[in-house]
């Protein structure tokens, strides 16, 4: 047989062979993904079902609840002061968030587009204070928050952010690099001073970064537990959902893992809707932490 | 602009911060050892005052215990309208020394332990309340049992007050002890493990159904059977330094612990802790669900048993002694809530009113104790008591006034010396602390250098 | 990169600005923008540093009123000395930014690799994959209390397939592995960026290496993974950075196990195999009111931090310049 004239029936056969192959592969690669979603699905569905199961059932290995106790929901309200946490929360984040946009902004305009002596001993020192573990500062500064009478406040969990945050700079920096100097360059010959530049030109490009920025700002502090732990941990009116939860069980002497669960959900609901209306938002967000290689 | 702005700000901004690390190092610290001027007076109960508000911390964070002490408080604002209290729960030792840090601390503060008594007490961070208990004509050996002094006096001074005490003992299972013909619960070491063996109960696959007792340091309430009292052991001797080494005590009752875990295995004590720990405080807790035939535990348990399983058989005892102090059986580990002031609160005078109240006042007392399940903590307060006669309370009772129980010696190094004991005792059941000899004169080292750096 | 050049200007200003470089923004204006950082970096920066660097040379006690001694490097020497539990702390703490860290790495390039051999439905993979970063930490560690609770879910799944599930958080052996797992649940985050990557490798590459015969493995070694070198160093550098600092899942891991104690007091359960670094630090500040030592404990995680990010980014060559003048 001559390879330049192969059979049909020969043809028709190795093209079977290769859509077979590229099937079975689809399939293989399906059934790993599919693997692997369960894998990331499990601990939230299991969160799910202990949250609607009863005192009794609740961390037995039951997968199931039978009966379903959706009263575990309204109990959270009464077991814990949770609407007051939960208001704790959203002032944290929300106020925190729009300091964090305000003073970082502007410095992150400095960084990336005004050339002054010291800019990049300047940058240097934003990405060096990331590095600074919270536990070297807080020491010290607990004592400060303290003298100022903060201590059991919000306070020294919002105002700092008013005073810029080293990774929202850096982040707004990295987009602002990208912005085309054409067009920063056509409002300066008109003698636009920067901050009209800024407000005017860059603000309204970047809106999806600093959209990314003031999400990521956000669920820093809706996480955040380490500072309200300090500042609020001991709080009967500051205290915040993230060291609410932790000390529930500790405040009842019951390890009710249901009403753990069911607090747990309504704590991570806002930011799954969050997420499912903001997905390309967070993407991008953090495809710009990233570095490009 | 010939100078580089950022150079001069970073030196202004170094400038800056030393100059404040200094003058807040000098603010917060205030120099000098606290000398809290002595009074010259106390508050008559029957004199008029002028209306004065103090506010009260608690480490109490259960809903009924909040309301008891509010409406404890709330008699207090009745018998004496010019003091009001503002009462705040949910706070620990912790944040009463961040407070004091801060130079805000509450005006009385009631803690859930006396770990930090002497610590609070070196530091000055609180009160001396001898010289007001002697114008108020308290004498505290004539009012307080003498266990609950040992863990309220640091070096002489009165830095506390006993509110309520705790008393640690064996809660036995009735049933079991008969089903396995024990007619009495244990006295000594050897019974207590001949016991535990016998009382262990196996399923048809080899897994143990029912463990006699678990003793694992870091169970439950397990860290009190390890301070000493069972075996007659101080933490420090007289000159203040520790005697892990050269007490055999320390030896002996770790070998104890050892037996009894060897007996059931490590694997299946683990398992035991894994799946009961979560549930200590609650209905799932092993003695109450059959799990353990005994189990050693706080007073309050007595009052979780009454809630979660009011029909459980069960009996109380003194946790047993070595073999040869059969005469000591009957003492217990004891402690109990203090009651702290602050030595710069702005009302030292109506605070130390306000806990004298608190702690000496028989109905206060007998009140707070049933709500919060504890035994109440002056001998007038004690006899008046309704539940003194309830088996479970009265054998509790019998510890706490055991002329021999008592608690560890407290330290300026406040709760390191027992957490370090507890990591040891830890370390020691898993195999990892190698020659025990070596190994406790090597603890010995440790816990005198902490205490030495505490400033004792 | 940077702004270009401005094209002169005519006029007075143009002149004053040759004098200097052209294009300097005058500095009262950069000080203006800068202004709230600067003012957040001596007050809540530079002045803390410095703080618990005069601290950690004394025997400062927060809550104390003895007076303040000097007590040179003792805090230092006792940290080395024969404090075990310093040690124990050190040694769980290099545990997991060693063994944690590159596991999670392996996990969220293997799990980005699914997503790109995916055609149909890949933005629902995608969801379900990076979902678990946005659940809060504190909700994460309950939620893995609850399922990985030695008689659990997770456990009476396991025993059904005949596996004996080990005690997890409960078990000082099981515990940093339980972390682990925690750790790879919520990889999100490390996985998007290292799905941009691997989108970012031209296809071409592919294509050649198709035809020098090249499997999926081989294409995956050696065209995919040079190609996202820098982020696989970007991510082991920042998960490792994070890893030094570790504090809220122990803390709550710690403290939902064992809840008969307050969360300070069990920080470490079981066995002290959850204690690390910063729990240690937290532990003998925030517990103890050892402020000195706890400060001499903090600067000297700072500086390893400090010292360990340099290092890698001096033994990674390949590593991104920032943006900026070269």
């Amino acid at each position: 047989m001559t390879a330049a004239v192969a059979r049909p029936v020969e043809v028709r056969r190795e093209a079977d062979l290769r859509r077979i192959r590229a099937v079975l592969s689809t399939v293989a690669t399906h059934a790993i993904a599919i693997a692997v979603a369960l894998c990331f699905l499990l601990p939230l569905l299991i969160c799910l079902v202990t949250s609607l199961m009863t005192q009794q059932q609740a961390g037995t290995g039951a997968l199931w609840p039978s009966p379903f106790a959706w009263h575990n929901f309204t109990d959270v309200f009464h077991d814990m002061p949770f609407a007051r946490d939960l208001w704790n929360t959203v002032l944290y984040a929300g106020l925190s968030t729009i300091g964090v946009l305000l003073s970082s902004v502007p410095v992150a305009y400095a960084l990336a587009r005004m050339s002054w002596r010291g800019r990049e001993v300047t940058f240097m020192v934003v990405l060096a204070t990331m590095m600074i573990p919270a536990q070297v500062t807080s020491l010290p500064l607990y004592v400060v928050f303290s003298q100022l009478g903060w201590v059991d406040s919000l306070k020294p969990l919002i105002i700092p952010s008013f005073f810029g945050d080293a990774f929202s700079i850096f982040l707004l920096r990295q987009f602002f690099l990208t912005i085309p100097s054409e067009l920063t360059e056509a409002a300066k010959v008109d003698g636009a001073a920067d901050w009209r530049i800024l407000r005017s030109v860059v603000i309204p490009i970047s809106k999806p970064a600093i959209a990314a920025v003031g999400l990521f700002a956000f669920l820093y502090a809706w996480n955040d537990f380490y500072n309200p732990l300090l500042y609020t941990g001991n709080s009967s009116t500051s205290q915040t959902l993230a060291v609410g939860l932790t000390t529930l069980a500790k405040s009842s002497h019951q390890n009710a893992y249901q009403l753990q669960m069911a607090a747990s959900i309504i704590f991570l609901a806002p930011i799954l809707v969050l997420f499912f209306f903001a997905q390309k938002v967070f993407v991008e967000g953090v495809t710009l932490t990233g570095v490009k290689g | 602009m010939k100078h580089q702005p950022s150079h001069t700000i970073a030196r202004s901004c170094l400038v800056a911060g030393l100059a404040l690390v200094t003058a807040l190092a000098t603010a917060c610290t205030g120099g000098g050892s606290n000398k809290a001027a002595a009074p010259a007076s106390v508050i008559a109960t029957d004199a008029s005052h002028a209306p004065t508000s103090i506010t009260v911390w608690s480490f109490n964070t259960l809903a009924k215990e909040v309301k008891a002490f509010q409406d404890d408080l709330g008699r207090l604002h009745q018998k004496y309208p010019w003091l009001t209290v503002k009462f705040v729960p949910g706070k620990d030792d912790a944040a009463f020394a961040k407070a004091v840090a801060a130079g805000d601390p509450p005006d009385v503060f009631i803690s859930t332990a006396p770990d930090y008594v002497g610590q609070f007490c070196h530091n000055g961070t609180v009160l001396d309340m001898s010289q007001y208990l002697k114008l108020a004509n308290i004498d505290v050996t004539k009012t307080f049992p003498a266990a609950s002094l040992v863990y309220t006096q640091y070096q002489g001074k009165q830095c506390a007050l006993p509110l309520l005490t705790d008393a640690y003992g064996l809660y036995y299972n009735k049933k079991m002890f008969a089903a396995a013909g024990i007619a009495s619960p244990p006295k000594t070491f050897s019974e207590l493990i001949d016991d535990a063996k016998k009382l262990t109960v196996k399923n048809a696959d080899g897994s143990i159904k029912t463990f006699g007792l678990v003793t694992r340091t870091d169970y439950n309430l397990n860290a009190n059977i390890f301070t000493g009292v069972h075996t007659n052991s101080k933490f420090y001797d007289a000159a203040g330094k520790a005697t892990f080494a050269s007490d055999p005590g320390w030896a002996n009752i770790l070998q104890l612990d050892k037996s009894l875990q060897d007996f059931y295995g490590a694997g299946n004590v683990q398992k035991f802790v894994g799946q009961y720990q979560p549930h200590s405080d609650d209905a799932a807790n092993a003695f109450v669900k059959g799990a353990a035939a005994m189990e050693y535990d706080g007073e309050w348990h007595i009052g979780e048993i009454a809630d979660e399983a009011p029909n459980l058989d069960y009996g109380i005892a003194p946790f047993p002694v070595p073999d040869d102090q059969l005469s000591r059986y009957g003492v217990g580990n004891t402690q109990g809530t203090v009651v702290y002031i602050p030595s710069r609160t702005k009302h030292a005078q109506e605070a130390y009113f306000a806990a004298q109240q608190l702690t000496t006042d028989t109905t206060f007392l007998t009140t707070l104790a049933d709500a919060v399940s504890n035994v109440p903590s002056t001998f007038d307060s004690l006899k008046a008591w309704d539940q003194a006669g309830n088996e479970h309370w009265k054998a509790m009772i019998d510890i706490l006034t055991n002329p021999g129980s008592y608690y560890k010696q407290l330290t300026a190094a406040g709760a390191q010396d027992a957490t370090a004991w507890g990591t040891f005792t830890q370390n020691y059941e898993r195999g990892k602390a190698g020659d025990l000899t070596a190994a406790l004169k090597k603890f010995d080292q440790q816990v005198n250098t902490m205490n030495a750096q505490a400033g004792q | 990169m940077l702004a270009g050049p401005a094209r002169s200007v005519k006029g007075a200003e143009a002149r004053r600005s040759r004098r200097r470089r052209p294009d300097r923004a005058r500095w009262w204006v950069v000080l203006g923008f800068l202004s709230p950082f600067l003012i957040g970096l001596a007050v809540f920066v530079v002045y803390p540093v410095l703080a618990t660097l005069y601290y950690s040379f004394t025997d400062y006690q927060a809550g104390s009123y003895q007076p303040v001694n000097w007590v040179g490097l003792r805090n230092y020497r006792t940290m080395f000395a024969d404090t075990q539990v310093f040690w124990v702390a050190v040694r769980n703490t290099v545990w997991m930014v060693l063994i944690m860290v590159p596991i999670q790495t392996v996990w969220a390039i293997f799990v980005a690799w699914i997503l790109t051999r995916i055609r149909r439905g890949a933005l629902v993979y995608r969801t379900i994959y990076f979902l678990p970063a946005m659940v809060p930490i504190v909700a994460t560690a309950l939620s893995f209390i609850v399922m990985l609770n030695p008689v659990g879910p997770l456990n009476h799944l396991l025993s059904d397939v005949g596996i004996t599930g080990p005690g997890w958080f409960s078990d000082a052996a099981w515990s940093k592995p339980s972390l682990v797992l925690m750790a790879l649940w919520t990889v999100g985050n490390t996985m998007i960026l290292f799905l941009a990557g691997m989108l970012d490798v031209p296809k071409s590459l592919y294509e050649a290496a198709e035809i020098d015969g090249a499997g999926a493995w081989k294409q995956f070694l050696h065209v995919t993974l040079p190609g996202i070198s820098p982020i696989v160093f970007f991510s082991l550098l920042t998960g490792m950075i994070y890893t030094f600092q570790y504090f809220t899942e122990a803390f709550v891991a710690s403290g939902s196990a064992n809840p008969i104690l307050s969360s300070n007091e069990s920080i470490g359960y079981p066995q002290d195999s959850l204690l690390f670094y910063t729990t240690e630090i937290y532990r003998q500040g925030f517990q103890y009111f050892r402020t000195g030592y706890a400060s001499a404990m903090a600067w000297l995680l700072f500086l390893v931090i400090f010292a360990f990010t340099l290092v890698f980014i001096r033994g990674s060559r390949r590593w991104v310049y920032y943006g900026g003048a070269r």
